[in-house]
C-alpha cells in the first residue's frame, strides 16, 4: 500500500456566525495517492473550494478549521506555522486557479512570475533559473518560450495563461497539485487541451491531483476517483467509473441525470406556416479603430449573418468566446448599432432605425442575460423591476402588479416575493426573475444570452425546462446563445455554429448533432468533455 | 509614442492662449487701478492719468490685448509696474526657493504617506490603520498656516531647534538650505500626507483582494514580498495620479506657506503682485503655473506606461 500524498480525515471547517449553515465542511475524509487524480465534485456552495484552500493553508480569515486533520505525506498541516506552510507551497503543493485572466499579476512578465518561485525556494543562479523556466514553458507546450518569457499576461490568450499558471505550479515538481476549476473559464477546445496537459504532466511525475470541478464531463475525462460533496458533506466516494455509471446516493444520481445529453430529444417540427418573427439578411457588425500608429483598422465581429426564427421555434447560436455570438444577440436587440444588412422583426426592418423610433420593437424583443447576479438592480425590489417595463408602455400599476404575480407563479416562485430584493434570492431564482421580467413585456422574441451558463447543473436543468415550457405555452420565438453544445442540444430546434464572426454551419439540431459537416463543428464535438463516457441514466 | 507626445505638447498652445486671455480679462475686470496704487495717496488725478499712459493702461482694452498677445508670442512678458524689472527675471529669482519648497514637500509627503497607507491597508482594522486614518482626517481639516504657526511656536520659539523664518539658497550650502526648509515643508506636507496615505490605503486594499495576490501566496511568498512586489506596483496608478493632483494643489499651498515662513519664492511674489495689481507679473505667473500643470499631467500619463504594461499610447 503506497502512502497517500494527501490524507484528509474528519475535516470540519466552521462558517462565520452569520453563514447560511453552521459548517462550510463537515467531517470530510479522503485520500489522494501518488499519481491519482481525485475529482471533488459539487455545486456552488458545496464547500469544494474551501477544502482545496484549506489543504494549502489559504483559507479566508473568517473560516477556521474546527477539527480533523490534513496530512501531506504524513505531515500534519492543520495548526502548522505560516512559515512552514510557505515552505511547502509550490515546493510540495502546487495550486492552479479558475480565472487565468486575473490569477496572474498584470504588471509582471510571465517569465518573472514563474522565476519568482525559484527565487523564493531555491538557490539556483540567475542563468540556471532562466534555463529552468524556459524549459518548463516548453514542457507546458507553449510556442516560442523566449517570447513567452518576456510577455505580459494580457498579451496571451486564456489557454496560454493557464499554461503559464501550470508551469508556475509544477516547476518544482510538487507531490500534490490542487486545481480549483482550472478549465471552467475556458472554451471547450482549450479546456480539452489543458486537461490533456494536466494529465500528461501529472502522469510523468506521478503527481497526486486534487481536482475541483462542477462538471461531470471533466470528471469522466480526467478523474481516477470522484468524491461528491453536498452542502459540505461527502455523500459518495469511489472510482470514477463506478460513480458515473452506477451512482449510489440519490444526490449523485440527480446530479448525473442533470448533465445535459449530447443527443437532442425528439421534437415537433415547426410548421412552415408559422409567422417569421426574426429574419436577418447579411447582417454585419464592424468595429473600426483609429490609432495614430496603425491607422484605420477594421474588425468584423459578425459578418454576413442570415438567420430565421419562426413563432414557437428556438434557434441556438453556438460558439466559443470571441466567435461573435453575443454580438449577433446585441445587434438583433439593437443594443448596439448595426453596420450593414437587415434585421426584420415580424417583417419590419429595424436595422437602421433611430433609437427613439425603436419603442415598439423594444417591447417585442426581450433579453435575458448571463449573470443573474448583476442584471437586476440591487436597490429595487424585484416587483419594481418586473413592472417597470409594462408601466413604461402604459399599463396601469395595478394591472402590471397582478400580471407580475401571475408571472411569478409561472416561473415557479412565490408571488408574495415581489417586494423582496434580489440579494434575498439564489442564482437560479434570480434567473427565473429575469425571465419573468422579460415575459412581462409580452415579447414575440426572447433572446437568451448564455442565460443558463452561470447556473449549477441541477438548477440549469430546471431553468431549461422552464424556458421550454414557456416557449411551448406562449409560442415564443427564442434566440438561444450558448457556448455549451449539450445545452443547445436540449432546447434548440435548429442550431447555427459560429466561428470568427461567421456562421460555419446552420442546420436542424437533429441533423447537426447526428452528422456534423464542418470541420470546426466536428472539433467542438470532439473537445466536449466526457462525450465518450456512458453516464448512468 | 512619439506621435502621442508631439500631440500632447502641441495641445499646450491652445491651453496657454485660453489661460492668457482669461487672466488678462480677470485682472482688468476686477476693481482696483494699478496706477492709483503706485502713485500713492498724495497723487493728483493728472499724476494718475499720466502714469496710466506710461503703463500702457490708457489704451482701449482690445488694443491692450493685442499688444499683450503680440509680446507673449515673442516671449516678452513685460516689465513689472513696481520694480521696473523684467518679469521674467523676477520669476526666475523666485523659482529656486519655490521649487525647493515644493520638491521637499512632495518628497516628504510620499516618503511618509505611501508606506503609512500601505501598512494601514495591510493591517486593516488595526490600531495602526485607525490611527493613520484618524490622522488623515485631521490632516485634511487643519489649514496650513495653523500648522505652520504651531510648528514655529513650539519648535522655533520655545525649543529653538529651527529658525523662525527665512530661506537660504542651495549654493550657499546644502545643509543650511535643507535645514531651513524642514519646517515649512513639514507644515505644507501634512495635507498631502493625509491625501496620499488615504489613496494608497484604498488602492492597496483593492489590490489585496485580487486573484493574483492569492496566486502569490500560493507560491509561498512572504507577506512583505507580496506587499512590495505584487500589491504596491499594481496599486501604483491611482497613487501616482493622486500625487500628480497633489503637486497641482501644492501651488496654492506654496503661496500661504511662503508668506508664513517668509520665503522669497513665487508664492510670495504672486501674493505681492495680486495685492499691488502688478498686471504683467500676475499674468506671467499664472501662465507659468498652467504650463506646470500641463507638464505634470503629461509626465503622469507617461509614468502610467512605465507602471502598467497594459497602458500604451
Amino acid at each position: 500500500m503506497t502512502e497517500p500524498v494527501l490524507s484528509v480525515s474528519d475535516l470540519t471547517i466552521a462558517l462565520p456566525e452569520d453563514g447560511d449553515r453552521a459548517n462550510a465542511v463537515t467531517s470530510v475524509s479522503f485520500d489522494v495517492k501518488p499519481g491519482e487524480v481525485l475529482c471533488l465534485v459539487g455545486e456552488s456552495g458545496s464547500g469544494k473550494s474551501v477544502i482545496a484552500f484549506s489543504c494549502i493553508g489559504l483559507l479566508a480569515k473568517a473560516l477556521k478549521v474546527q477539527s480533523g486533520s490534513i496530512k501531506l505525506q504524513g505531515e500534519e498541516l492543520v495548526g502548522v506555522s505560516e512559515d512552514r506552510l510557505r515552505d511547502l507551497r509550490c515546493t510540495r503543493i502546487g495550486m492552479i486557479f479558475q480565472e487565468p485572466m486575473t490569477a496572474l499579476n498584470p504588471v509582471m512578465t510571465c517569465g518573472d512570475q514563474i522565476e519568482e518561485v525559484l527565487l523564493e525556494h531555491t538557490n539556483y543562479s540567475a542563468a540556471e533559473r532562466r534555463t529552468r523556466v524556459l524549459n518548463m514553458i516548453e514542457q507546458v507546450h507553449l510556442p516560442d518560450p523566449d517570447r513567452m518569457y518576456r510577455s505580459y499576461p494580457h498579451q496571451l490568450s486564456g489557454g496560454q495563461r493557464q499554461r503559464i499558471m501550470i508551469a508556475m505550479a509544477l516547476i518544482l515538481e510538487p507531490v500534490l497539485l490542487i486545481a480549483d476549476e482550472p478549465t471552467t473559464a475556458l472554451d471547450v477546445t482549450t479546456q480539452a487541451q489543458i486537461l490533456k496537459l494536466i494529465k500528461e504532466l501529472q502522469g510523468e511525475k506521478q503527481t497526486g491531483v486534487l481536482f475541483i470541478t462542477h462538471d461531470f464531463g471533466v470528471v469522466a475525462e480526467l478523474g481516477d476517483s470522484v468524491a461528491v460533496l453536498r452542502q459540505g458533506e461527502l455523500v459518495e466516494k469511489d472510482t470514477t467509473h463506478k460513480v458515473l455509471s452506477n451512482p449510489q446516493h440519490p444526490y449523485t444520481k440527480m446530479l448525473i441525470a442533470s448533465v445535459p445529453k449530447h443527443e437532442p430529444p425528439e421534437r415537433k417540427l415547426i410548421p412552415e406556416s408559422n409567422k417569421l418573427v426574426l429574419k436577418t439578411e447579411g447582417l454585419f457588425k464592424r468595429y473600426v479603430t483609429n490609432t495614430f500608429s496603425l491607422g484605420r483598422q477594421e474588425v468584423a465581429a459578425a459578418s454576413d449573418i442570415s438567420i430565421e426564427i419562426r413563432k414557437g421555434e428556438t434557434l441556438g447560436i453556438v460558439g466559443e468566446s470571441g466567435s461573435g455570438k453575443s454580438t449577433v444577440a446585441r445587434c438583433v436587440t439593437r443594443l448596439i448599432d448595426i453596420s450593414d444588412g437587415k434585421v426584420l422583426i415580424s417583417g419590419e426592418d429595424i436595422a437602421k432605425k433611430a433609437q427613439r423610433d425603436l419603442g415598439d420593437m423594444r417591447r417585442k424583443v426581450q433579453i435575458v442575460f448571463q449573470d443573474p447576479y448583476r442584471s437586476l438592480n440591487p436597490r429595487r425590489t424585484i416587483g419594481q423591476s418586473i413592472i417597470e417595463g409594462p408601466m413604461n408602455y402604459g399599463t396601469s400599476r395595478k394591472e402590471a402588479l397582478s400580471e407580475a404575480r401571475e408571472l411569478m407563479s409561472l416561473v415557479e416562485l412565490d408571488p408574495d416575493g415581489l417586494d423582496r430584493y434580489p440579494h434575498q434570492f439564489s442564482g437560479g431564482q434570480r434567473q427565473r426573475i429575469c425571465i419573468a421580467r422579460a415575459l412581462a413585456m409580452k415579447p414575440e422574441l426572447l433572446v437568451a444570452d448564455e442565460a443558463v451558463s452561470a447556473l449549477d447543473v441541477s438548477v440549469q436543468k430546471q431553468v431549461l425546462a422552464l424556458l421550454e415550457d414557456i416557449r411551448n405555452s406562449m409560442q415564443l420565438a427564442m434566440l438561444f446563445i450558448t457556448h455549451d453544445l449539450r445545452v443547445a442540444a436540449q432546447v434548440c430546434d435548429s442550431v447555427a455554429v459560429m466561428s470568427n464572426g461567421k456562421i460555419v454551419e446552420y442546420a436542424a439540431a437533429k441533423e447537426l448533432f447526428a452528422n456534423p459537416q464542418h470541420e470546426y463543428t466536428k472539433s467542438l464535438f470532439e473537445a466536449a468533455p466526457g462525450r465518450h463516457f456512458k453516464f448512468a441514466t | 509614442m512619439w506621435a502621442y507626445l508631439t500631440r500632447r505638447l502641441l495641445s499646450v498652445i491652445p491651453v496657454l492662449l485660453v489661460v492668457a486671455t482669461i487672466v488678462f480679462l480677470m485682472l482688468r475686470l476686477t476693481p482696483g487701478d494699478p496706477a492709483a496704487n503706485i502713485a500713492g495717496d498724495a497723487a493728483t488725478t493728472e499724476d494718475i492719468a499720466k502714469l496710466r499712459v506710461e503703463l500702457g493702461l490708457a489704451e482701449p482694452l482690445p488694443v491692450q490685448f493685442g499688444i499683450y498677445i503680440k509680446n507673449l508670442v515673442q516671449g516678452d512678458f513685460g516689465e513689472s509696474f513696481y520694480y521696473k524689472r523684467s518679469v521674467i527675471s523676477m520669476v526666475a529669482d523666485g523659482v529656486g526657493p519655490t521649487l525647493s519648497l515644493a520638491l521637499f514637500t512632495i518628497v516628504i509627503a510620499c516618503l511618509v504617506a505611501v508606506p503609512l497607507g500601505t501598512l494601514a491597508a495591510y493591517k486593516q482594522g488595526s490600531w495602526l490603520d485607525r490611527t493613520v486614518m484618524g490622522f488623515s482626517v485631521v490632516g485634511f481639516s487643519v489649514p496650513v498656516f495653523v500648522i505652520g504657526y504651531v510648528l514655529i511656536y513650539f519648535l522655533s520659539v520655545k525649543l529653538g531647534w529651527f529658525p523662525v523664518q527665512g530661506y537660504q539658497p542651495i549654493n550657499e550650502g546644502i545643509v543650511g538650505w535643507a535645514y531651513r526648509l524642514i519646517l515649512p515643508s513639514t507644515a505644507l506636507s501634512v495635507i498631502f500626507i493625509a491625501l496620499i496615505a488615504r489613496m494608497t490605503r484604498t488602492s492597496v486594499l483593492e489590490v489585496l483582494n485580487e486573484d493574483y495576490i492569492r496566486t502569490a501566496r500560493a507560491k509561498g511568498l512572504a507577506s512583505r514580498k507580496i506587499l512590495l512586489k505584487h500589491a504596491l506596483r499594481n496599486a501604483a496608478v491611482p497613487i501616482v495620479t493622486i500625487i500628480g493632483i497633489a503637486i497641482g494643489i501644492l501651488i496654492s499651498g506654496v503661496v500661504v506657506t511662503e508668506s508664513v515662513f517668509v520665503i522669497p519664492g513665487l508664492g510670495l511674489l504672486t501674493l505681492d503682485a495680486i495685492q499691488g495689481r502688478d498686471y504683467p507679473t500676475v499674468q506671467a505667473l499664472i501662465i507659468l503655473f498652467s504650463v506646470v500643470y500641463v507638464v505634470i499631467n503629461l509626465v503622469i500619463d507617461l509614468l502610467y506606461t512605465l507602471l502598467d504594461p497594459r497602458i500604451r499610447y
